[in-house]
This record gives C-alpha cells, sequence and structure tokens, in this order.
C-alpha cells in the first residue's frame, strides 16, 4: 500500500481546515468587522481522545455553535460591536467582529454524541471521547 | 477621449496606489497587535512565538478606554501601568496543566511573556485608572489627566 507524505499523520487524519490559513487568515482583515476570520486553536490527542481549544475572547457562549455531523466538527460564532461601546471616539480598532468558521475532520474512532464544549476565560474548550472498542485491531489472516 | 497610453498609465498609477494604501493600513494593523511571546517554560517552547494581542481604544469626554484581547489568562499573571500618556500591558500566559498529556497535534496559540505599550490620546491618572479582566478580556478604564497642560515655550531669536 502506497501513503502519500504528509506534514504529519496526526494532522492529516484530524485536522483539514478547508481553505489554508495562506488563504483565509492573512492578517489584512484583522480590522475588517464583517468578513470571517480564524481564531487560534491547539488541538491535542491522548489516547484515542481529543481535546480543542480555541481562543474566543469576549464571546459569550451563546454566541458560539458547536456541531459535529458526518464526521465533520464545525465551529462558528459571530458577534457584533456593542452600541454602548461606539459612545466615544475610537482611536484604535483592532478587535474583530462578525462571523468565523472552523471545520475539522473528525477520526473514524471519534464519539460525537458526547463531545463536549464549554467556555472559559474566553477559551472554549473542547473534548471529543474516543468511543471504545474503535482502536485499530489486528484481523488474522486465515 | 484619452489617449490609451495615458488611461493605461493614470490606471496603473491607480492600481499602484490602491496597493500602497492596503499595504499602509495592513502594516499599521498587523504591526502594532502582533505580539512577541517569550517562552517561559520548557513547555511553552512547543507554542507559537506570535500571537495577536487585538485591542480596542476609545476616547470619552473624561476617559480612555482600553480593551485587549487576552484568553486563558490567570488575573495574577496580568501587570497593567499607567506611564503619562502610555498604557504598558504585561504579562505570562501559562499554558494549561495538563498540555504535556498525550500529543500536540496542532498549535497556534502564544504562550510565554509579553508585553505591549499602546500609545493613549492624552495623559492619564493612573489614580482612578480601573482594570477588569473577564472572558479572555482585559478593560482599562483610565480618566483623563487635566492637571497636565502643555507648557508653551517661547522661541527667541540667538
Amino acid at each position: 500500500m502506497s501513503t502519500i507524505d504528509r506534514p504529519s499523520g496526526l494532522l492529516d487524519d484530524f485536522y483539514r481546515p478547508f481553505g489554508s490559513l495562506f488563504r483565509e487568515g492573512f492578517p489584512s482583515r484583522l480590522v475588517s468587522d464583517s468578513e470571517a476570520w480564524l481564531p487560534a486553536v491547539d488541538i491535542k490527542r491522548n489516547d484515542g481522545a481529543y481535546s480543542i481549544e480555541m481562543e474566543v475572547p469576549g464571546f459569550n457562549p451563546e454566541e458560539i455553535d458547536v456541531e459535529a455531523h458526518d464526521g465533520v466538527l464545525t465551529i462558528q460564532g459571530e458577534r457584533h460591536s456593542e452600541s454602548d461601546k461606539s459612545e466615544g471616539d475610537f482611536i484604535r480598532r483592532e478587535r474583530r467582529y462578525g462571523k468565523f468558521v472552523r471545520r475539522f475532520s473528525l477520526p473514524a474512532g471519534a464519539s460525537s454524541d458526547a463531545i463536549n464544549a464549554q467556555v472559559k476565560e474566553g477559551v472554549l474548550h473542547i473534548s471529543v471521547p474516543s468511543s471504545n472498542g474503535n482502536d485499530p485491531k489486528k484481523i488474522a489472516v486465515e | 477621449m484619452a489617449h490609451p497610453t495615458t488611461r493605461n498609465d493614470h490606471e496603473t498609477s491607480k492600481t499602484w496606489q490602491w496597493l500602497v494604501n492596503g499595504w499602509h493600513a495592513l502594516r499599521d494593523a498587523a504591526v502594532s497587535a502582533v505580539t512577541y511571546f517569550t517562552p517561559a517554560s520548557e513547555q511553552q517552547q512547543t507554542s507559537q512565538r506570535w500571537g495577536v494581542i487585538a485591542t480596542d481604544v476609545t476616547e470619552q469626554q473624561d476617559t480612555v478606554h482600553v480593551e485587549l484581547e487576552i484568553p486563558g489568562m490567570n488575573k495574577a499573571d496580568l501587570s497593567v501601568e499607567v506611564h503619562g500618556d502610555h498604557l504598558v500591558i504585561s504579562g505570562e500566559k501559562r499554558t494549561s496543566a495538563t498540555r504535556h498529556e498525550g500529543s500536540l497535534v496542532f498549535t497556534e496559540r502564544a504562550y510565554g511573556r509579553f508585553k505591549r505599550v499602546l500609545p493613549l490620546p492624552c495623559e492619564v491618572s493612573s489614580e482612578g485608572t480601573q482594570a477588569k479582566y473577564r472572558d479572555g478580556v482585559l478593560s482599562v478604564s483610565m480618566p483623563k489627566d487635566r492637571s497636565v497642560s502643555p507648557r508653551a515655550i517661547p522661541v527667541d531669536r540667538g
């Protein structure tokens, strides 16, 4: 069996952004109000389970939507500039408002029913447990 | 009707101007928000060195208000200092205690020590300055310092 060389096997089986950072995440949109952006994530694997941490400072939990469907985990959020803040003049404006979407393909052994998400100090923590019995098994060839 | 070459030159110059303006806007926004994080522990070595601390600064009649996005901090690791017409924010963003468990598949977040110096539109007073950290956003409200008024220096002929 031939395999294609990729930077990391783990990256390949789990992390597949729909569009690379270079195409979507160029900082030209740092100050834009309406266009999508990509909040930074860390992804960790532990014993077949995955944990994702995404930086979502200032977001309320209601403004974030996490969904697992057909092996794809979709994280999206939308927020609007607070109107009470607009009193006064902006001297500097770097924070982003509007909508973001990031998608990750889930590994085969992920149990999408048991995905858990919570926001703490502006960080979204998502845990994707592995469903039991999905570890690769060696099948004897008779 | 303009000569075709002249019109092309005009278009080229317009495109060029557009690029230059875009580049300046991009550089201004990116350069100031992008912050270097110095790893302070072995675990922080595995993270990104450059992070974005997106900041809004607004000016009201009597106050200057700053909001910085620094998610995942401990309140105790944040330092806020007022120096005349500059606000200095520094601290250490720590990796979680469980970072070493399992393997890191992908990391985009930056950890370590950082410092950001923000120019303010006027002198502010450190007394009465209030700072709050909530949902990963640090908000700082500073009263304007009215006691500092610029003194005009007469220029004499030498």
